[in-house]
């Protein structure tokens, strides 16, 4: 009897191993969830079939974890081997039995006390896992491996200086033996970049600076000397990878200062675009700006969807991404040409896109110093919260936020450390907004269904193949609807803010979901 | 009320101001001390009889409270004073439904089974709606059971006394109600 116990608890710890092959094949397990997006392609869609339309009106809570500190808890979980790892805020990381929810183990961060969050709050959206580790990104800006068992740390590495206004809310990729990273900070006027840590020993492998130097290609966009040094281009959500082409895409934030584009005259290159970098070197393939010289705050940081398709007649792999300007995007994922640009939500700000994809501007809709009614928000018609795509049903979920907002400018002076946006907005708040999900036809950006919510929401989708379309409210509502006509099925009033993003995963052989809401991670089964 | 706006609230999503200098947090929390508070001045009207049609003839504290007594249907009236001017409350009580306080909006909900409930509406989200009726009763609906749901944006459940109170009466009510300005 004990020989089988040693057995059965070798086996366990040879299991706990995430391995680049488990994460490449994710979606062949999906029992766990081993990546931000439950996989590499970032589809955010569970395969489990065990949750329908028939059985989820009798989905019910099997556990719920409450967290530490306040603050808005963003983590997306991650599942393998018998145990969850979630992020606290501000920067804890815990291992619960996935069982039961109760703690393994939990490792906190000694935070520095001028710490600083410019522009938005104490969060963390998750860890990434490879080996035997997990990987944190902290507010004070390091990178930081534990040991997935004890929690204990492995290595430390510090990725930039938290008194300049940089910060790491971003959860990491993990990809062949290197751990990717973004940084926030992009209303501080940092230059941004996305980095690579060899996953063993913290050793930086490249960085891509999204503001690209004094001779680089690109710099020529930043018509005022210097105006790159300080140009924004934060990368705080996490890009999606293809194994095949071995390409690292990652979306870019706005320029700094944000609503006064006076200071930094030209398109600023790489804010508000997406980029593929060569995983190896880091050196960048091809890019593709949504919005240039952006002065409304609508970071490209949405999620990239990596998904192959037809469009107009043609196979092609693509990179789906909504964008927070709210138009969709489809670009070749190898090329980055542009194939097509629809919006997905009210937007007032252009009459359309050219055959480039690039926007042509409506008058009178850049920020004033009286204020200019756009749609949508600063918060975008998205945002960092994930779309789902479904590759059963061709099918792009995604929340969708109806607001408009009065855009203010104003002076912008860059100090180190301080805020620098240049002006801001006042949204038009209450019943003047609303949110939806909306459910696109993935080739052509076309609406197929919408379920409207109470107001503009800050939860991501999760799309099941059993046939659900799992979701969240600002008033706390967790909910499914039918993946083919939207309707409701199913909701739980969780008593919280939430903003965060659903999982899937099995408990000992049956379907879970999971989102994090209020001050808790709340575990439904059947 | 400075050092809040200095250092933010540690664990919630209140940052702390990092951009301003002490001077400007300074001229900030200023201006946040005055959001919410007017200026008294010197009215036309007597509030000592302000009170007294307040509490007969305006029948006000059916609907609300002050300084703990009366009936809580409409906004607790301690501190209005305070915090709206004079044009504002007269205008409230001409025409209630102009600028109704958050919290306050008017909806109708009908349901399947014809049932009818007019009143304020609690809270809603996107399954649920609350309603507190004219008789301060909650109701609860699931939006799956309401066929019609109409929100009566700019009405009130509050009567308009433009034609109940004569020109003095209503210059001593907002009298009474502009001397309310917390502490009896």
């Amino acid at each position: 009897m004990k020989r089988a116990i040693l057995c059965v608890l070798i086996a366990g710890a040879a299991c706990a191993q995430v391995s680049y092959d488990r994460i490449v094949k994710a979606s062949s397990e999906p029992a766990s969830w081993l990546t931000y997006s439950g996989n590499y392609e970032a589809h955010r869609f569970s395969p489990l079939t065990q949750l329908t339309p028939s059985n989820v009106a009798g989905l019910k809570p099997a556990w719920i974890y409450q967290v530490q500190n306040r603050g808005a808890v963003e983590t997306t979980p991650l599942v393998f081997d018998g145990v969850m790892y979630i992020t606290e805020p501000p920067t804890i990381v815990t291992a619960l039995d996935l069982r039961t929810g109760r703690p393994l183990w939990t490792w906190e961060r000694p935070l520095p006390k001028d710490l600083q969050t410019i522009g938005f709050g104490k969060v963390n959206r998750g860890v990434a896992a490879l080996g035997d580790m997990v990987y944190v990104g902290t507010l004070d800006a390091h990178l930081v491996a534990l040991d997935a068992r004890s929690g204990a740390v492995r290595w430390d590495a510090e990725v930039a200086d938290h008194k300049t206004g940089h910060c790491i809310t971003v959860a990491p990729l993990a990809i062949d033996g290197k751990i990717i990273t973004g940084i926030s900070g992009g209303e501080a006027g940092i230059r941004g970049f996305i980095d690579a840590y060899d996953a063993k020993t913290g050793k930086r492998l490249w960085r891509f600076w999204t503001i690209p130097g004094t001779g680089e290609p690109g710099n020529d966009t930043w018509h005022a000397p210097d105006s790159w040094k300080t140009g924004g281009g934060s990368t705080w959500v996490t890009g999606s990878y293809d194994p095949r082409l071995k390409l690292i895409y990652w979306g870019i934030g706005n320029p700094g200062p944000d609503w006064n584009g006076d200071p930094r005259p030209g398109d600023n290159l790489y804010t508000c675009s997406l980029v593929a970098l060569d995983a190896e070197t880091g050196k960048l393939r091809w890019h593709f700006q949504f919005t240039p010289h952006d002065v409304h705050d609508w970071d490209a940081t949405e999620i990239p969807v990596l998904l192959d398709t037809v469009v107009r007649g043609k196979p092609r792999k693509v990179v789906a991404m909504a964008n927070r300007n709210a138009f969709y995007y489809l670009l070749d994922r190898a090329s980055g040409e542009f194939l097509l640009g629809a919006p997905y939500a009210k937007q007032t700000w252009a009459k359309g896109l050219d055959d480039a994809g690039r926007p042509i501007l409506l008058p009178n809709s850049s920020p004033s110093e009286e204020g200019t009614l756009v749609w949508p928000s600063l918060q975008g018609a998205t945002n960092w919260f994930s779309p789902s795509y479904d590759p059963a049903r061709k099918q792009f979920y995604v929340s969708v936020r109806e607001m408009g907002a009065y855009y203010y400018k104003g002076e912008a002076e860059y100090k180190p450390g301080t805020f620098f946006a240049g002006g801001g907005e006042r949204a038009l708040q209450g019943d003047q907004a609303f949110g939806a999900i909306r459910a696109l036809d993935v080739a052509t950006g076309k609406q197929k269904w919408e379920f409207r919510l109470q107001s503009p929401p800050w939860v991501g989708v999760l799309g099941t193949a059993g046939g659900l379309v799992f979701g969240g409210s600002n008033e706390g509502n967790f909910y499914a609807l039918d993946a083919i006509s939207g309707k409701p099925l199913w909701q739980f009033q969780t008593g919280g803010f939430m903003a965060s993003n659903p999982v899937s995963f099995l408990i000992d052989g049956k379907q879970h979901v999971a989102i994090a809401g209020g001050h808790a991670i709340l575990v439904f089964g059947l | 009320m400075a050092e809040v706006i200095k250092q933010g609230i540690e664990n919630t999503e209140m940052p702390g101001a990092w951009q301003l200098t002490d001077r400007e947090i300074w001229q900030v929390a200023g201006y946040v001390r005055s959001l919410g508070r007017t200026a008294a001045v010197v009215l036309p009207g007597d509030p000592e009889r302000g009170r007294a049609l307040y509490e007969s003839k305006g029948g006000c504290a059916g609907c609300h409270i002050i300084h703990g007594a009366g009936s809580s249907l409409g906004p607790e009236l301690s501190e209005i004073g305070a915090r709206r001017s004079a044009e504002y409350l007269r205008e409230s009580l001409v025409k209630p439904g102009a600028a109704v306080p958050d919290g306050f909006l008017i909806v109708r909900v009908t349901t399947r089974d014809g049932k009818v409930v007019r009143g304020i509406r609690a809270n809603e989200d996107t399954f649920t709606i609350q309603v507190r009726d004219a008789s301060n009763r909650f109701h609860s609906f699931r939006k799956s059971d309401v066929t019609s749901l109409k929100k009566e944006f700019n009405q009130s459940i509050m009567p308009s006394y433009e034609s109940k109170l004569s020109a003095s009466e209503l210059d001593d009510i907002v009298a009474y109600l502009a001397s309310l300005r917390g502490k009896p």
